[in-house]
């Protein structure tokens, strides 16, 4: 029987090596500054951080695999629960709640409880428009890509435009067959 | 060049930690930030990639400083905010202190760490060490390895600009990677 997959990353976080978070949140917020830029289009800035998760998603599957020792899971919900109590625990040291299932199960949106990217953050008028947190949703949805699943990830709602939580909406398109990784750069 | 004795107290240090992220997640940033400058928007500019690169350390070192001086006082002279890089803000970022500091007392210093965290887990080509100084980046572009090590270097050569530069320091800073897996990064304080 296949070993049960970790409930939480606690105890995963706790043996990772560790920074201060203010270095991993002024280093990201040094880069949507200089994108912005350097870019000028406020799209294309979403359109790169977006890009950037997605590489860095493609990659940290890996540790994550090997760091917290799940395995497959047996359906999509599983699969947002692990990313929502061991994923973001292990890597960011945060949860999320899973909530708003549809009823095919193949949609859900994590609520995050806390989100260090945004620490110190506020965004000026000019910035409208600006998905400041878009790198993250390109990691799951990078990360998820590696592990077969092609899912739509989305910020439907963003503390830093006003709203009240940090939700963010995964959406599994479809599962694709097991082949050999391949890197989709366009 | 005079040999500057860091391990007279023992400050902060060990202070509680505040928040924490893994660190794959900072690593994962300064990765993508140097193939995105590289590859991408400046694939044919290294030059410009690399100012790019070293403007986004800056940037952060600015405010680490900023954050990490908020309760002291002013330091006295450029000695002291050295000792200050090289011990307290080092100990934040890195989670060690520089091993070895020295000066010719007339503006310009040398950090040695002597396993620096960024490139412990690159691959080093051996063919780089003879390279030495990575102060030329039109320089290293036949050399595809040492350029991708030059460019990360550009991140913190701007962080600790950025932090000397908050202490109302100026100063040019480049590294030098002719004895890894140390790393020594000189700055230059402009008179």
């Amino acid at each position: 029987m296949a070993p049960v997959a970790p409930r939480s990353g606690d105890v995963i976080f706790a043996n990772v090596e560790r920074v201060n978070a203010e270095l991993f949140t002024l280093t990201y917020g040094a880069i949507v500054r200089q994108l912005l830029t350097d870019l000028e289009e406020v799209d294309e800035v979403n359109k790169q951080l977006d890009q950037m998760g997605y590489n860095i998603g493609v990659r940290l599957i890996d540790e994550f695999l090997a760091k917290s020792n799940v395995s497959r899971c047996v359906d999509f919900k599983e699969t947002a629960e692990v990313i929502a109590k061991v994923g973001l625990k292990m890597f960011l040291g945060i949860t999320a709640t899973v909530t708003n299932w549809d009823v095919e199960g193949t949609t859900c949106s994590l609520i995050l409880e806390d989100n260090p990217l945004v620490d110190f953050v506020e965004l000026p008028d000019t910035c409208q428009g600006l998905n400041y947190c878009s790198i993250l949703s390109g990691v799951v949805r990078g990360a998820l890509e590696m592990v077969s699943m092609k899912t739509e990830v989305t910020w439907l709602r963003d503390m830093l435009r006003g709203d009240d939580a940090f939700e963010l909406q995964l959406k599994l398109l479809k599962r694709v067959p097991e082949e050999y990784p391949y890197k989709d750069d366009e | 060049m005079y040999h500057v004795n860091l391990i007279e107290q023992f400050d902060r240090g060990v202070e509680e930690m505040g928040r924490e992220v893994s660190e794959s997640c900072v690593e994962s940033l300064v990765t993508e930030i140097v193939s995105s400058y590289c590859n991408g928007f400046y694939a044919d500019k290294p030059e410009l990639a690399a100012r790019r690169i070293e403007a986004i350390g800056f940037q952060v070192g600015h405010q680490l400083s900023e954050r990490y001086t908020m309760d002291r006082p002013r330091f006295t002279d450029h000695l002291e905010a050295i000792k200050f890089i090289c011990k307290d803000f080092w100990s934040e970022v890195f989670k060690k202190q520089i091993d070895n500091l020295k000066t010719n007392h007339r503006g310009t210093f040398v950090l040695q760490d002597n396993r620096f965290r960024w490139l412990s887990r690159m691959s080093v080509d051996p063919s780089i060490e003879t390279l030495g100084s990575i102060q030329d980046p039109s320089a290293m572009a036949e050399n595809k390895a040492a350029q991708a090590i030059g460019m990360h270097l550009y991140f913190p050569c701007g962080i600790i600009r950025g932090a000397l530069s908050n202490l109302g320091i100026p100063c040019a800073v480049s590294a030098d990677i002719s004895n890894l897996p140390a790393c020594s990064f000189v700055i230059r304080i402009k008179a």
